[in-house]
C-alpha cells in the first residue's frame, strides 16, 4: 500500500542514520547556555508527553504505555550504561533523534537540526540533579563495554538456547514471545505496569534489533524496569550465546501487510483444528491491531498489536485460522496478587450481513444503525457464539431466526493463541452471511487481552480488510493464451513452408 | 547540598568517635498502633511451588501483636551518632527475603544470599541512590554489591521473578537505629543524654517524629502509628 | 565506416526512446508514469519508427532482409530452432498475465475533503458553515495573552485525544496509525491539508467525525472519531487554534478582504 518505496526509502534511512549517528558519536560541550537554548524546543516538541517539568507527566502520558520517561528520576532504559547508571549523552541523542521503535516515542531527526537535538539532551539532562552530582563526585560514567560479535557456532548457539531457558524464560517465555511465568506480575519502578519484550517481533525492540543490541540489552538490563544485568551471573562469552540464539528467533521486519486475505480451495480432509499442518496451505495475512480509540469508554493501551489470518475452503465449509501472540492465557489459571484483574481472553471476527454490492461497507466499528454486521466471537472457556451487531456498544446475541452453525477451536502455546474458525459457507438466512466464492468480502477483527482488563468496548481492533475466496482458475484463463501460442507456431509453419517453396522456386 | 552533608557527616563522624563512650542512656519502647490487622493474609504462589510453597508464606507488610505491637518499625534517633560503613546482608530464602526489613548504615556493602538453588533477581528501587537489579541464579549462593548504598534513603527491594518477594533496606547515616520484634518494641543503647528527635518508619504506615529528651538511664519512647 | 544493419537501428531506436522516457520521467522528474500510459507512447513510438524505416521499397527491404534469412538461412538452423520454440512460448505467457485472476483489493474511490454542507448540528445547535468563524482567531489580535493561554489549552486536547494517529510532530505518524492506515491519518504539516482549509471546515470535521462524511468520503471507513462526544465546543475551537498554531499555517478565510487590512 505505501510500502512499494520500501527499498529506496530504507536506504535514504540509512543515509540519515549514519548522517545522524557520526555527530552523536563525537562528544558535544552540553553548556548551560546549551540548555537555555533547548528549553524552548523540549517545550514545544516534547512537552506534550514529558511533562512541562520533566516527570513524564505531560497531558498524554496517563494514556500511554510505556509511559514517556520521567526525566527526574533520571531512570533512562537505554543509556549505554549498565542498570542504575545515568544514561551516556550519546545515547540520550541517539533515542531524541532516532526514536525508540515500538513505543509512541518518534525520531526527530526530521523535524530537528543535530544542534538542536543537543540542545534538547541539555536542557533534559537538567531536570535531574543526579548528573551535577556526578560531577561533583568527580565520577566518570562507563560505557557497557559490548566490542564486536563472536562468530558463534552452532554449538554456541543451542549453548545460547539452554542459558536462554535457564535466565531468560521465566519472564519471556519458552519461545520468547514475553509469555514466562512471572510476565504477568511486573512492575515499572514508578509504579506502572510492564510487559517483557516478545523476542520475535524484532520491529518492537526500543533499541535496535542487531546482535550487538540484544547483547547490550542482556549484558546490562534496563534501568528502572524489572530487566536485570546479567554480566555479574554470566561470563560476556555466555551473554553473546543467548543474544545468538535471539538472533534466530527474531524477526527484524515488520511482514508486510496485504489488503485481501486470500481463502485457499483445499481438497479431501479439512484442518482438523488449529494446529493441523494443513492451516499452513494458505498464505498468511498479518493484520494489525490498535486500542479501540473510537466509542465508549476508550482503550488507549491494548497489549494485543496483530494478528496473523489465513483461510481455506472447501465445497461446504470455510475454515478461518487466526494466529495472535498474547503474554498470557487469560483468565489465568494462577492469577497474582499484583494485578488481580483476570478478564477471559477472546477474539471476534467482523463479516457484513451480506456481501455489498458497490462500495459501500457497514460502519467498520462494529456496523452501523442501518448496516449490521456480524461476529463470530469465541471466549476462551465460554462459548463461541454468533452476534449481530449494529454499532461497538450494540453487539447483541444472533437477531435472524437462526445462525449458521459455528464452532471455534483454540489453542495456547508458549505466548500464542491459535484459534480456527470453521463454519458452513452457507449463511442461516435472515441476518446471516452467505460466504461466496471469488467475491470481495469486508472483515474486521477484534481481540482481547483480558489480563490486560480488556472487556467490552476496551480492546484491540483492525479496520476493514478484504476476505476474497479464491475461485478455482476457470479454463478460459489458459484458453487464450493456448490460442495466441498455437497461432504463432502456426505462422511459423506457414513461414517455413512459404520459404521453403520459395527456395525450391529457386532452383 | 550534597557536598555539604557529606562534609558534616565526616565532621559529626569524627566528633562522635569521641563522644560515643560518653552516652550512658538507653532508649526502649514499643511501636504500636490502634489499627486491627488480623492474621497475616496468605501469599499466592504462583511458580516454583516445590521451593516457595515448602512453607506457607504469608504477607509480611502489617504484622501487628495482640497488643498492638508493630513488627518491622525501623527507629532513627536523629543526631545521636554517625554511623560508620560496614557490611548488612540478607537472603532470598524460601520464596521471601529475610528478613524483611533492615537498616543499612550509608556507604556499607551489602551481602545478598541466594539460599534457594533456584534463579532469583535482585532489584533495588533506589531514587537518591542508583537502582540495582542483576540476576542472581542458584549457583550464585553470595553476591556481595558494594555500591548503590551511599546516601540516606528507604529503598524497596523486589524479586520480579516471584512477584510477592520484597523487602525493605533503610539507608540511614544514624547510628542510633533499631528495627522492632514481633512484640513491637525496640531498645537502642549507648546515647548521650540531650534533647532528640525519633523517627519512626514503617512500610505501610509511613513515618512520625516525636521530640523526646533523653536522660541518663534507661529512657521509655512509645510511638503509635497509623492513628 | 560499415552502415548499421537497419533491423537492429530500428530496434535500438525504439528502445533509446524507451530508455528516454524511463530516465526523464523516474529518474529526473520523478513522477511516476502510468503502466498504461507507457504502453501508449511506446506503442506511437513503435509505428513511427517503422513508417520511418519502411518509407521506401529498398529501406523496407533491408529491414526484413536478416528477418528472411532466419527462416530460410540454413546456416542459422539451430537460432531459427529457438525463436521458433520460444516464440509460442512468450506468446502463451504474455497472454497468460493478461487473462490470469489478479487477487487485489478492489479500488477504492474516497475524497479527501469532500464539499461541506452548508450547515452542521452539533451540541444540540445548528450551525453555518459559511459564516462560522473560530471565536478565539480574533483575540490574536486584540488579546495576545489570551489567545496563546487558548493555544496552549488546545496542545492538552490535542495531545490526550489526537496524537495516537495524528502524531506527536502532527504529520499523521501517531502510533496508531499503522493500524488505523486507511485512511492515513491526516498528515497536518501537509500544504494539502488544513492549510488549504478553512477553520469551519476543520470543526465540522472534528465535530461530526467519520460517521459524519458524506457518502463520498466513506464514512464506513474512517477511525475519526465523532468528537463531539468527548470534547467541547469549545475544546474543538481550541484544539484549531494549536494545529495552526504548532504547523505555522494560516488558515484560508472566506473573503479575503476581511480583517487582513
Amino acid at each position: 500500500m505505501m510500502l512499494s518505496n520500501a527499498p529506496l526509502a530504507q536506504a535514504l534511512m540509512a543515509l540519515f542514520i549514519l548522517a545522524a549517528a557520526s555527530p552523536a558519536s563525537a562528544q558535544q560541550a552540553l553548556t548551560p547556555e546549551r540548555a537555555a537554548k533547548g528549553k524552548a524546543v523540549y517545550e514545544k516538541r516534547c512537552a506534550g508527553c514529558h511533562g512541562l517539568t520533566g516527570q513524564g507527566d505531560g497531558p498524554a502520558a496517563d494514556r500511554l504505555r510505556p509511559r514517556p520517561r520521567d526525566f527526574k528520576t533520571a531512570f533512562y532504559k537505554f543509556g549505554d550504561t549498565v542498570f542504575g547508571k545515568l544514561p551516556l549523552d550519546a545515547a540520550i541523542f541517539r533515542a531524541v533523534a532516532e526514536g525508540l521503535p515500538g513505543s509512541s516515542m518518534p525520531g526527530w531527526k526530521d523535524v530537528l537540526r543535530e544542534e538542536e537535538i543537543w540542545d534538547v539532551v541539555a536542557y533534559i539532562k537538567e531536570f535531574s540533579r543526579k548528573f551535577a552530582r556526578l560531577k561533583e563526585r568527580g565520577e566518570k560514567l562507563e560505557p557497557l563495554e559490548i566490542g564486536t560479535a563472536p562468530k558463534l557456532t552452532e554449538t554456541d548457539v543451542q549453548e545460547g538456547k539452554e542459558l536462554f531457558l535457564k535466565n531468560c524464560e521465566k519472564c519471556h517465555g519458552k519461545a520468547g514471545r514475553g509469555s514466562g511465568p512471572s510476565a504477568v506480575a511486573l512492575k515499572h519502578d514508578l509504579g506502572d505496569r510492564i510487559w517483557p519484550r516478545n523476542l520475535t517481533k524484532g520491529w518492537t525492540y526500543r533499541n535496535g534489533n542487531s546482535i550487538e543490541n540484544i547483547y547490550r540489552t542482556a549484558a546490562g538490563g534496563i534501568t528502572g524496569t524489572p530487566m536485570p544485568s546479567h554480566l555479574e551471573s554470566l561470563q560476556p562469552a555466555q551473554v553473546w550465546k543467548i543474544a545468538g540464539y535471539v538472533d534466530t528467533i527474531v524477526q527484524r521486519e515488520r511482514p508486510k501487510t496485504s489488503e485481501v486475505i486470500i481463502g485457499k480451495p483445499i481438497e479431501g480432509a479439512p484442518p482438523a483444528g488449529p494446529d493441523d499442518a494443513r492451516g499452513a496451505e494458505a498464505a498468511a495475512t498479518l493484520i494489525p491491531l490498535v486500542g479501540q480509540i473510537i466509542e465508549g469508554e476508550r482503550w488507549f493501551t491494548p497489549t494485543l498489536d496483530s494478528v496473523q489470518v489465513r483461510a481455506l475452503y472447501d465445497s461446504k465449509m470455510i475454515y478461518l485460522l487466526v494466529e495472535w501472540d498474547d503474554p498470557s492465557a487469560s483468565p489465568l489459571a494462577e492469577p497474582n496478587d499484583k494485578f488481580p484483574v483476570n478478564e477471559p481472553d477472546a477474539f471476534a471476527v467482523q463479516l457484513p450481513v451480506t456481501i455489498p454490492a458497490g462500495m459501500e461497507k457497514p460502519y467498520f466499528l462494529g456496523g452501523g444503525q442501518n448496516s449490521p454486521v456480524i461476529l463470530w466471537k469465541w471466549t476462551n472457556g465460554g462459548a463461541v457464539e454468533t452476534l449481530s451487531s449494529t454499532g461497538i456498544l450494540k453487539a447483541e446475541p444472533f437477531a435472524g431466526p437462526a445462525a449458521s452453525a459455528l464452532s471455534a477451536n483454540a489453542t495456547y502455546v508458549d505466548g500464542q493463541w491459535r484459534a480456527l474458525f470453521t463454519r458452513p459457507l452457507a449463511g442461516g438466512g435472515d441476518g446471516d452471511l452467505t460466504i461466496e466464492t471469488g467475491k470481495y468480502i469486508p472483515i474486521a477483527f477484534s481481540a482481547w487481552d483480558g489480563n490486560n482488563g480488556e472487556k467490552a468496548e476496551q480492546r484491540a481492533i483492525s479496520i476493514w480488510y478484504w476476505l476474497l475466496l479464491e475461485p478455482p482458475t476457470p479454463l478460459t484463463v489458459y484458453l487464450w493464451p493456448a490460442i495466441i501460442g498455437l497461432l504463432i507456431a502456426g505462422g511459423e509453419l506457414w513461414l517455413v513452408r512459404k520459404t521453403n517453396q520459395h527456395a525450391h522456386k529457386k532452383e | 547540598m550534597n557536598t555539604i552533608r557529606l562534609c558534616v557527616g565526616a565532621a559529626c563522624a569524627l566528633t562522635l568517635l569521641y563522644t560515643a563512650p560518653a552516652g550512658a542512656a538507653t532508649v526502649k519502647g514499643v511501636i504500636s498502633t490502634p489499627k486491627k490487622a488480623g492474621a497475616p493474609e496468605a501469599i499466592k504462589v504462583t511458580k516454583d511451588h516445590a521451593i516457595c510453597g515448602a512453607k506457607p508464606l504469608t504477607k509480611e507488610e502489617m504484622l501487628v501483636s495482640g497488643a498492638g505491637g508493630l513488627k518491622n518499625a525501623v527507629v532513627i534517633i536523629e543526631g545521636a551518632g554517625k554511623a560508620a560503613p560496614g557490611k548488612g546482608g540478607i537472603a532470598q530464602q524460601g520464596g521471601r527475603f529475610e528478613p524483611h526489613v533492615i537498616t543499612l548504615p550509608a556507604k556499607s556493602k551489602l551481602e545478598i544470599k541466594n539460599n534457594d538453588g533456584i534463579s532469583h533477581n535482585f532489584h533495588s528501587f533506589g531514587f537518591e541512590n542508583d537502582p540495582v537489579n542483576f540476576s542472581q541464579p542458584g549457583e550464585m549462593k553470595v553476591k556481595v554489591v558494594d555500591k548503590g548504598f551511599d546516601y540516606p534513603e528507604v529503598i524497596k527491594i523486589q524479586c520480579d521473578i516471584h512477584e510477592w518477594m520484597n523487602a525493605w533496606i533503610v539507608v540511614s547515616d544514624e547510628s542510633a537505629v533499631a528495627v522492632t520484634g514481633a512484640d513491637g518494641s525496640f531498645s537502642i543503647a549507648n546515647i548521650k543524654p540531650g534533647n532528640y528527635t525519633v523517627k519512626v518508619w514503617h512500610e505501610k504506615l509511613g513515618e512520625v517524629t516525636q521530640k523526646v529528651t533523653v536522660k541518663d538511664g534507661d529512657n521509655q519512647v512509645n510511638v503509635a502509628l497509623g492513628k | 565506416m560499415k552502415r548499421i544493419p537497419k533491423l537492429a537501428l530500428t530496434v535500438g531506436l525504439i528502445a533509446a526512446v524507451y530508455g528516454l522516457f524511463v530516465a526523464v520521467f523516474t529518474y529526473i522528474l520523478h513522477l511516476p508514469v502510468p503502466a498504461s500510459v507507457m504502453k501508449m507512447y511506446m506503442f506511437f513510438v513503435t509505428v513511427v519508427v517503422l513508417l520511418v524505416m519502411t518509407s521506401n521499397e529498398d529501406s523496407a527491404r533491408e529491414l526484413v532482409a536478416p528477418l528472411e534469412a532466419l527462416v530460410y538461412q540454413p546456416r542459422l538452423r539451430r537460432l531459427r530452432a529457438a525463436v521458433f520454440i520460444v516464440a509460442p512460448l512468450a506468446g502463451f505467457g504474455l497472454t497468460y498475465n493478461v487473462t490470469r485472476p489478479t487477487l487485489d483489493a478492489p479500488l477504492e474511490l474516497r475524497t479527501v475533503h469532500p464539499a461541506p454542507p452548508n450547515s452542521v448540528k452539533v451540541f444540540g445547535k445548528t450551525y453555518n458553515l459559511l459564516t462560522l468563524e473560530n471565536p478565539y482567531r480574533a483575540k490574536e489580535k486584540s488579546d495576545l495573552e489570551a489567545f496563546r493561554q487558548a493555544v496552549e489549552e488546545g496542545k492538552t486536547v490535542y495531545f490526550q485525544n489526537c496524537h495516537y494517529c495524528h502524531g506527536d510532530k502532527l504529520d499523521g505518524k501517531g502510533h496508531f496509525s499503522g493500524g488505523f492506515n486507511n485512511p492515513l491519518p491526516a498528515n497536518f504539516t501537509d500544504v494539502g491539508t488544513i492549510a488549504q482549509l478553512q477553520e469551519s471546515f476543520l470543526f465540522w470535521r472534528i465535530a461530526t467525525g467519520g460517521p459524519g462524511l458524506p457518502n463520498e468520503g466513506a464514512p464506513w471507513a474512517s477511525p475519526m472519531p465523532v468528537w463531539s462526544n468527548y470534547l467541547t465546543e469549545d475544546e474543538i475551537w481550541k484544539v484549531i487554534l494549536f494545529l495552526y498554531d504548532y504547523t505555522g499555517y494560516a488558515p484560508r478565510v472566506m473573503k479575503e478582504e476581511k480583517g487582513h487590512s
